[in-house]
């Protein structure tokens, strides 16, 4: 199979490039970027060819892309190849507007491409198997979630709104709505949120704390944001905390680390050694092109999650509910 | 003047308490206490207790989830703050006034035993507010209190500068975490991993304060405090009736 990258934009790219590589049967087809030197970079990185151009690019023999563009480019990227007949990888978020997912969507499902979005927190073990509990019945019925998302300010295109589409909120709900949808089967109705900029002197969104309501009655909170900083042990975190009726049980996807302690600036270093989340998506991803079945994380779950991160803008903007 | 702290008797760490704080089961053990030497009596959190008038001779000192607006006149009632009396809880509160401009996200998860009153809700926004500013708005969500365990979700926005979930969950134990995150300076605290007794249900630390703190902390009932607290409290009765 013969699949290809499209922007080097997103840090994820080398992520999902190097997973690519561990796959005995995928051949990087080559790499998309019109940022000349970044993509001239990565190709000679990974040892392969380098377009300038995308509509080149996208006339390669090739079954799949993945995008990794800026956040409002994903769009035009789905586009293109989706009428190139490629299968599609998307970066989270699907889009920065729901009309734009939608007609992403759509697109897709008119040229019979796969559009799958990257939501790697999936593929955690831990999360796995806090799923793999629920679904055997063992935490009971859900009263409610606690989820956090906290990393550091990626800067650069990240906090240029034009480009990004939102701050934190934005970037770091997605991933744990998601979740909470998988965990749950049910979508949320209800957003409150407080959105602000409190950590780094720019001009987004740093900092976010979202109370969502299910159809089902389930409440659940979330924190999404950039509060961590370099000395931070560590680079974030990814974590829910599920109530059940029968028990609560937590899990980070982030966890599984060693403490290492040194001295200069950064005295406490966690050295992570919990599975790969990124091979796993990648490798969910080749399985759905090789099978042609359904992704396992839609277009639709990507638009869903969307919905959910421009509400919270949308509620703490006008001081109230946001009903979906 | 002698004092008479009525509390939950787990709570108390004695190893950290005043060697003058001296334990009895009930008020009308005091009668007979005649000295003028000054002493403090740890009495159980007992509805018997809590009825026994001993103003006249005694400080008094109970939990905020038990004083009521009718108690403001004596003069020598005094009301202590679960969450303020905790060490750690102090820690927290002196590192963060030391921050310039008290800009961040304050979440906090308790969980607590099924009889729990629910007021505990209010005082520890009496006690966040000194702490982060009155609270601008508060949205409350609650689970279907029918099924166990039941579980209060209030997003506040603080006048201060800080956003903050406070997350309440009524269950079958008791335990505590917080983060605060400042601009540059993250403060995290988990009752669990810092229990320093393995495994955890053989202490109730560090969910325990002393006596000492107690009187130290309290706060007079008087007509300022019952309605500050009256008004976190309508909040939250507020919330829980949606």
């Amino acid at each position: 199979m013969r699949i290809g990258m499209m922007s080097f934009a997103h840090m994820h790219a080398h992520g999902y490039t190097n997973s690519l590589l561990k796959l005995p049967n995928v051949e990087l087809a080559g790499i998309f970027d019109d940022d000349m030197e970044r993509g001239k970079e990565a190709a000679g990185k990974y040892h392969t060819e380098h377009f300038g151009d995308q509509a080149t690019f996208l006339a390669q023999e090739m079954d799949a892309v993945i995008i990794c563009s800026e956040n409002i480019r994903h769009k035009e990227m789905v586009l293109n190849a989706a009428k190139a007949k490629k299968h599609i990888l998307c970066e989270k978020p699907i889009a920065t507007t729901v009309e734009d997912a939608e007609e992403m969507i759509r697109v897709c499902k008119e040229n019979g491409v796969i559009l799958q979005i990257a939501f790697p927190v999936r593929f955690s073990s831990p999360i796995q198997q806090l799923k793999d509990m629920i679904n055997r019945g063992e935490l009971g019925e859900i009263i409610a979630f606690r989820t956090t998302n906290r990393g550091q300010n990626p800067g650069g295109w990240f906090i240029d709104d034009q480009q990004s589409g939102g701050g934190a909120v934005l970037d770091h709900t997605v991933h744990m709505v998601d979740i909470m949808r998988w965990y749950l089967g049910k979508e949320i109705i209800e957003v409150n949120a407080i959105v602000d900029s409190y950590f780094h002197n720019i001009d987004i969104d740093d900092a976010g704390i979202l109370t969502l309501e299910f159809e089902n009655g389930v409440i659940a909170t979330h924190d999404s944001s950039w509060s961590k900083f370099t000395e931070y042990p560590t680079w974030g975190d990814v974590t829910i905390e599920v109530i059940g009726t029968k028990q609560t049980v937590k899990a980070d996807a982030l966890q599984e680390h060693l403490r290492m302690f040194s001295t200069g600036s950064k005295s406490l270093n966690h050295l992570f050694f919990g599975n790969n989340m990124d091979f796993g998506l990648i490798k969910d991803f080749v399985e759905c092109v090789e099978q042609r079945r359904e992704p396992s994380i839609s277009g639709f779950d990507g638009l869903k999650a969307l919905e959910v991160a421009l509400a919270a803008y949308n509620a703490s903007n006008g001081g109230k509910a946001v009903k979906l | 003047m002698k004092n008479i702290v009525l509390v939950r008797k787990e709570k108390i760490d004695y190893g950290a308490t005043n060697e003058k704080a001296l334990v009895r089961n009930s008020i009308s053990e005091l009668a007979l206490e005649s000295d003028m030497e000054p002493k403090t009596f740890v009495l159980p959190l007992t509805e018997q207790n809590l009825r026994f008038d001993l103003n006249e001779r005694f400080n008094t000192f109970i939990p905020s989830t038990k004083v009521t607006s009718d108690q403001v006149s004596s003069g020598r009632l005094y009301v202590y703050f679960d969450l303020e009396n905790y060490p750690f809880y102090k820690k927290l509160s002196e590192a963060v006034k030391k921050e310039a401009r008290r800009k961040g996200v304050f979440r906090l998860k308790r969980t607590v035993n099924y009889d729990e009153d629910i007021l505990l809700i209010a005082s520890d926004l009496y006690v966040l507010a000194e702490l982060f500013g009155e609270p601008d708005n508060v949205i409350m969500k609650h689970s279907n209190r029918a099924k166990n365990p039941y579980h209060i979700i209030l997003m506040v926005n603080f006048s201060g500068g800080t956003m903050s979930h406070l997350e309440y969950t009524f269950s079958d134990h008791e335990s505590m975490e917080f983060d605060w995150s400042g601009v540059k300076k993250i403060i995290e605290f988990n009752s669990k991993e810092m229990s320093p007794i393995k495994p955890n249900n053989l202490t109730d630390l560090p969910l325990t304060y002393n006596a000492d703190a107690i009187v130290a902390s309290a706060h007079l009932a008087d007509q300022n405090l019952i309605e500050q607290l009256n008004k976190f409290r309508y909040t939250v009765e507020e919330g829980v009736r949606q």
